[in-house]
Formats: structure tokens, C-alpha cells, sequence
């Protein structure tokens, strides 16, 4: 589908069709849902992440003014949808991840995810072991570019604990590959 | 062999894998969408918020006014009475004292009157006759102080008017200049000689006062729910003759009733003092489940086979720990009963105690206006005046067994001590009825500081929360 189908299948849907809005939906729930998988602790927060997200775009897509590409729009809303919840839930999975960090990384626990050779679900799924503000943190800056200023305004955060974070995400990440992935 | 990572691999490493990762959600995840993007029930919007909040505004202010307006009603009723009867009784007095040189007819010596009272605006005559003191006449003069209440005497609307000897009538009429005085409420307040001043209307709403006002009297009800927490703070007594312990640790809740009079003392600025003397009536209802075995049974003496068998044990109370002496029966003596046997009693027990309570208050008001803020927080003391304990009610759940007929369980206990200190902290309102009434309604909290059981082996805490309601009057 070109960008000028999906430009017209998102006037349409801001309009409230419910067919176009359906292919629109069809279109993009694989790669939103990977990016709600990636700032989820598991499946099921992901799953409703991706429902609101959608019910956001679909009711502010008259929003949308054709500038940037509609994936960038729609997944910008996904991730501030994502942001959302995390922020909401930052308390209680702060805790478990307190605890989840204080906890030594048992191979038991964990076993090699990369016994399949399906590696970008293998990494997601290392990336889901770490804490969720590391996860988050990491998400932020590698995979949406935003900057350290962006990520401290956006979680409410310090710039410096922002880099703090991003470090050690990258170290703890780079351990658990280095255990799991096999060349 | 495991793959190594250097720092700049790791971002190009994820972003291949992972910015690009797409998977297919479950497909019920759409009709979640689709109910998400229903039309939801409009929000209320903030005028309408503003509209709800100005409609009950206006209610309460409604409400407010109609209760001032009523008020203010139902005592200018009462002024306006009072007004009345303070003119009749001035102008009656005023001609009683009328100097009767001045009698137009120039007669001299003792008359007989007849005295009438005469209301100019509207020519009534009502007899007000001195001389017939032994009548039951309601416009008879009285000497001495009359009771006045309130603003009051609009001057020459009554007059006395004397009749002597169908000689001609002779008027005199209240000439005394006005004072204002400070209004009250009736048969609270004022009282004015016969001969004092007579005294004008006070505009309404009330026309404050000096009053002194160091002193005050009220009268008080309080009711709370108290909860007490009984712990043992010994081991029981060991040994397989020692009576079984029950409900060693537990929570009791119970009813407090205070009343009483109170005395307050200014003592500058916000701050009084307040003492008082109360009666306060506090009472337990409690259940507790005995489990005993047959075996526990107290043995008697020597004697024959007996269907009948007491069982001894321990229970910690408000009152201190308690031991529950229960009579209890075989239905059937013709079945042996294994000491093993279950014997479980269900027992329902009432402690009530009375105390006289004497309290000390600093209290501290906040605001200047009819309705103020008070907090109090201070002791009192109880001085115990009787403790009683009682079963309401016993019954075997082991249905081989039941109680004892005509002999219901008995208990001993320490009691509870003579004298016991509690704390007491209180924050509410005070309105004005009128510059010496008040009206009081405080949340209390009243926290054991002392033991009250005599029983050293047994911790009790006490929690009462509240409500106390009083009147308070100025004097």
C-alpha cells in the first residue's frame, strides 16, 4: 500500500469509516504491536497498549495533517500511549523491578532464547528480562531517537539519571546477549 | 561461541533486529477498538458542573435564609410580646406612683380607683387594679423587681388611667428616658427593678452586649464506640492442672455513654479551661468460643458417677483475665464419654461499668463570628462507682452435652482499679444562638492512659471515637 493510499484510508477514517478504519488497523497492528511488546513487561499489557493506542489514533487522526509519514504519526501515538500506562504503572513495577534487579539472573530461570533462529523475537524477548526503566530508557533513545532532554521531560526524570539508566540497560542487555546469543 | 558486543554494535544490533519487529496481535483486539470508538456517554461538561454547583449553592443559601428569616421571625415574636407585657407593666407601675394632688376633680384624701390600662393606638381598656391584690387579676401590679426581657418599651403607647369616684379619670404617662440594653432570650436573662429605667427597643438582628462572659456552665451527652485491645503480657500458668486459656489476644468492642455538666474558664484571649463532673456508663457484649476435651473437666471430690461435670477455664477481658467456672451435663450418662471427647462451649458475657468522670479541658476557639472552631485536648479522670459482669447466655455445641440447668456459668476476676486516667482530644464547632448560648458538637477521641483492670497478667488498650453535644451558657 503507498503513502498516498494509506493519506487517503486516514481522511476516510477520520471521517469515522469503520471499513477504512479497519484496513488502516490491518495495515499497521504488526509493527505497533512489536513496539508495544518492546515497552511491555508481557503480552497481555501490550495487547490492551495497542487497543487504546489505536482508539487514540482513530479519534484524533483529523489531527493528522499530512505532515511526516502516517507510520511515524501512528507510532509516535503508540508509543505516548505506551508512555502512559508506564507512568501510571510506574510505582508497583518499579518494585518488581526492584526486586527483578536485586535478583541474580539465573540461567534457570531464563534459559537461552536463542535455542530458535528467530533472533529479533529472541532479543525482544531479552529485552522484556530487563527492568522496566531500563527497558524504557533504552527503547526511547536507541530505537525512537529521542534525545536525553526529551526522555528526562517525557518520563519526568533527570537528564543525568536518563544517561545512568541508558548505561546500564546497554550493560545489563549486552550481558544477557553475550549469555544467550549464539553465533 | 558466543557473540561479543562492542558499545557501538549493541544500538545497530537492536535497531536491525528490533525497529522494523512486527507481530500479528490476536484478532479480538480490533472488536476492543471498535467498542472503544462507540460513542461514549457525554462527558458533564464544566457548564454544566457550574450551573449544578450555582443550583445548589443557591438551595443552601435559600435554606440558610429561610432558617435566618424564621428566626429572626419567631424571635421578634417573642420581642414583640415581651414588649408588651414590659409596657403594660411600666405604664401600670408609672400610674401607680402618679402623685394624686394632680387629680383634676381636686379631691383630696383616700379614693377607691379603679385603674385601667389603656392602649392609645387602639383604645382597648384592660382593669389594672392595685388594690386587689388578692385577686388572680393579670394586670395587678406587683411591687418589686419585674422580669423584663428584651428590648422594649416604646413609650406612651399604654397608659394608666384612673377613675375616682366617677369623679373624672386622671392619666399618667411614662415619661423615662431610653436606654438600650442588650437583648437576650426569654427567661434567660434581665431583670429590671420597677422602678429602673424604661428601656427602648433594640434594633434586630442582636445588638451585642458587654459580657463578661468568664464564666460558663454547660450541659453535655457524648456517645462512643470504644474498642479495647486485651493481650496477655504473661505466659499462662503451666502444669496439667492449670485452667486452658481463651482468646488470649483479641479485640473487644463496646458502647460509652457520658454525660453531665461542665464549668468553663476563660483564661485570655482563645484559650479557656473546663472542668466538669460526668457520669459515664460503658458497656462490653462479648462471645467467646471455649474448646475444651472431656478430660478437662474439673474432678470433684470423691462420690458415684455424676451426669453433671464443671469445666474451669481462663478468658482475658477489658476487666482483666477472667475464670469461667461452666456447669456442664451429659444428655445421655448411659454413653460413656471418651476423654478425648470435644466439649465446645459458646458463651455470651456483658461487662458494664459506671464511672464518675471528672475532665480537664484547655480549649482553644478559633473565629469571631457565630459559628467557631474549637479544639480541646486535656485529661479525665474515672473514678470507678460499680463494675458488674454477667453471662447472657451459654450453650454446648457438642449436642451430647448441654448446660447445666440452674446453675449458670460464674466468674471470677481482679475487677477493674478505683481510678483511671484517660486522655481526651477534641476538634469541632460552637454556634451562637445568642451571645451567651452556644450550642457544641465535637468528634472526641478519648485514649486509655492508665490501666483500668487490676489484673497485671493482662494489657488492655483503649480507643473510644465520638460524638459529644452540649449546650453551653454564659454567665
Amino acid at each position: 500500500m503507498t503513502e498516498s493510499d494509506l493519506q487517503y484510508l486516514a481522511r476516510l477514517s477520520a471521517e469515522g469509516r469503520r471499513d477504512a478504519q479497519r484496513r488502516l488497523y490491518d495495515h499497521f497492528k504488526g509493527k505497533m504491536f512489536g513496539v508495544c511488546l518492546r515497552y511491555a513487561n508481557n503480552r497481555q499489557d501490550a495487547e490492551d497498549w495497542l487497543q487504546e493506542g489505536f482508539v487514540r489514533v482513530f479519534r484524533d487522526l483529523h489531527q493528522y495533517r499530512g505532515a511526516g509519514s502516517l507510520e511515524g504519526w501512528i507510532r509516535r501515538v503508540i508509543v505516548h500511549t505506551a508512555l502512559h500506562y508506564i507512568k501510571q504503572q510506574k510505582r508497583r513495577l518499579l518494585e518488581e523491578d526492584q526486586l527483578r534487579q536485586d535478583a541474580p539472573l539465573d540461567e534457570e530461570d531464563h534459559p537461552s532464547v536463542f535455542e530458535s533462529e528467530e533472533t529479533p523475537k529472541a532479543v525482544l524477548q531479552l529485552m522484556q528480562q530487563l527492568p522496566l526503566g531500563f527497558r524504557t530508557v533504552l527503547n526511547l533513545y536507541v530505537l525512537e531517537n529521542y534525545s536525553h532532554q526529551q526522555i528526562a521531560e517525557e518520563l519526568g526524570i533527570s537528564v543525568g539519571t536518563s544517561k545512568s539508566q541508558l548505561n546500564r540497560a546497554k550493560a545489563s542487555l549486552r550481558a544477557l546477549l553475550e549469555k544467550n546469543l549464539v553465533r | 561461541m558466543k557473540k561479543d558486543f562492542d558499545k557501538d554494535e549493541l544500538d545497530d544490533f537492536l535497531k536491525r533486529n528490533l525497529s522494523e519487529y512486527a507481530e500479528n496481535p490476536p484478532d479480538h483486539l480490533w472488536d476492543g477498538v471498535v467498542a472503544g470508538l462507540a460513542p461514549a456517554k457525554p462527558p458533564i461538561s464544566a457548564g454544566v458542573r457550574l450551573r449544578w454547583l450555582a443550583g445548589g449553592l443557591a438551595l443552601a443559601s435559600i435554606a440558610l435564609l429561610s432558617g435566618l428569616l424564621w428566626q429572626r421571625a419567631h424571635y421578634q415574636r417573642q420581642l414583640d410580646a415581651l414588649q408588651r407585657q414590659i409596657n403594660r407593666q411600666a405604664a401600670a407601675r408609672a400610674f401607680e406612683r402618679a402623685p394624686a394632688a394632680v387629680r383634676p376633680n381636686g379631691a383630696t384624701g383616700i379614693h377607691d380607683h379603679t385603674y385601667f390600662l389603656s392602649d392609645a393606638a387602639t383604645g382597648a381598656r384592660l382593669p389594672a387594679n392595685p388594690a386587689q391584690a388578692a385577686q388572680a387579676d393579670p394586670y395587678r401590679i406587683t411591687p418589686g423587681p419585674l422580669p423584663l426581657q428584651g428590648p422594649a418599651i416604646p413609650q406612651n403607647t399604654w397608659q394608666g388611667t384612673a377613675e375616682a369616684d366617677g369623679s373624672g379619670s386622671e392619666t399618667a404617662r411614662t415619661e423615662r428616658p431610653a436606654q438600650r440594653v442588650s437583648p437576650c432570650i426569654p427567661g434567660l436573662i434581665s431583670f429590671l427593678r420597677a422602678d429602673a429605667p424604661a428601656i427602648s427597643p433594640a434594633a434586630w438582628p442582636v445588638v451585642r452586649g458587654k459580657i463578661s462572659g468568664k464564666w460558663s456552665v454547660q450541659g453535655q451527652c457524648a456517645y462512643f464506640s470504644e474498642q479495647s485491645r486485651v493481650a496477655s503480657t504473661q505466659l499462662p500458668p503451666a502444669g496439667p492442672s492449670s485452667p486452658r486459656i481463651f482468646q488470649e489476644e483479641h479485640i473487644e468492642d463496646g458502647q460509652v455513654l457520658l454525660t453531665g455538666l461542665g464549668l468553663e474558664r476563660k483564661i485570655g484571649g482563645r484559650f479557656s479551661l473546663q472542668t466538669g463532673l460526668l457520669y459515664q456508663q460503658t458497656a462490653y457484649i462479648a462471645s467467646h468460643q471455649a474448646r475444651l476435651r472431656f478430660g478437662d473437666r474439673h474432678v470433684h471430690g470423691p462420690g458415684g458417677p455424676s451426669p453433671d461435670h464443671n469445666f474451669i477455664y481462663r478468658v482475658n477481658t477489658p476487666a482483666g483475665a477472667m475464670q469461667v467456672d461452666v456447669r456442664v451435663s451429659e444428655v445421655d450418662s448411659s454413653v460413656p464419654v471418651p476423654d478425648q471427647e470435644v466439649v465446645e462451649l459458646a458463651i455470651t458475657r456483658k461487662q458494664s461499668a459506671r464511672y464518675l468522670s471528672v475532665p480537664l479541658l484547655a480549649k482553644y476557639t478559633l473565629g469571631k463570628n457565630r459559628l467557631k472552631m474549637v479544639v480541646k485536648a486535656g485529661v479525665m479522670t474515672d473514678i470507678l462507682l460499680q463494675n458488674e459482669q454477667q453471662f447472657t447466655g451459654a450453650s454446648s455445641l457438642n449436642p451430647r452435652f448441654q448446660i447445666g440447668s440452674g446453675a449458670p456459668p460464674t466468674a471470677t476476676n481482679a475487677g477493674l482499679k478505683p481510678v483511671s486516667l484517660s486522655g481526651v482530644v477534641a476538634a469541632g464547632v460552637e454556634y451562637s444562638l445568642t451571645p451567651r448560648v452556644l450550642l457544641q458538637l465535637e468528634p472526641t477521641l478519648i485514649r486509655g492512659l492508665t490501666a483500668r483492670q487490676k489484673d497485671p497478667g493482662v494489657s488492655v488498650g483503649r480507643l473510644a471515637t465520638g460524638l459529644n453535644a452540649g449546650v453551653r451558657v454564659q454567665i
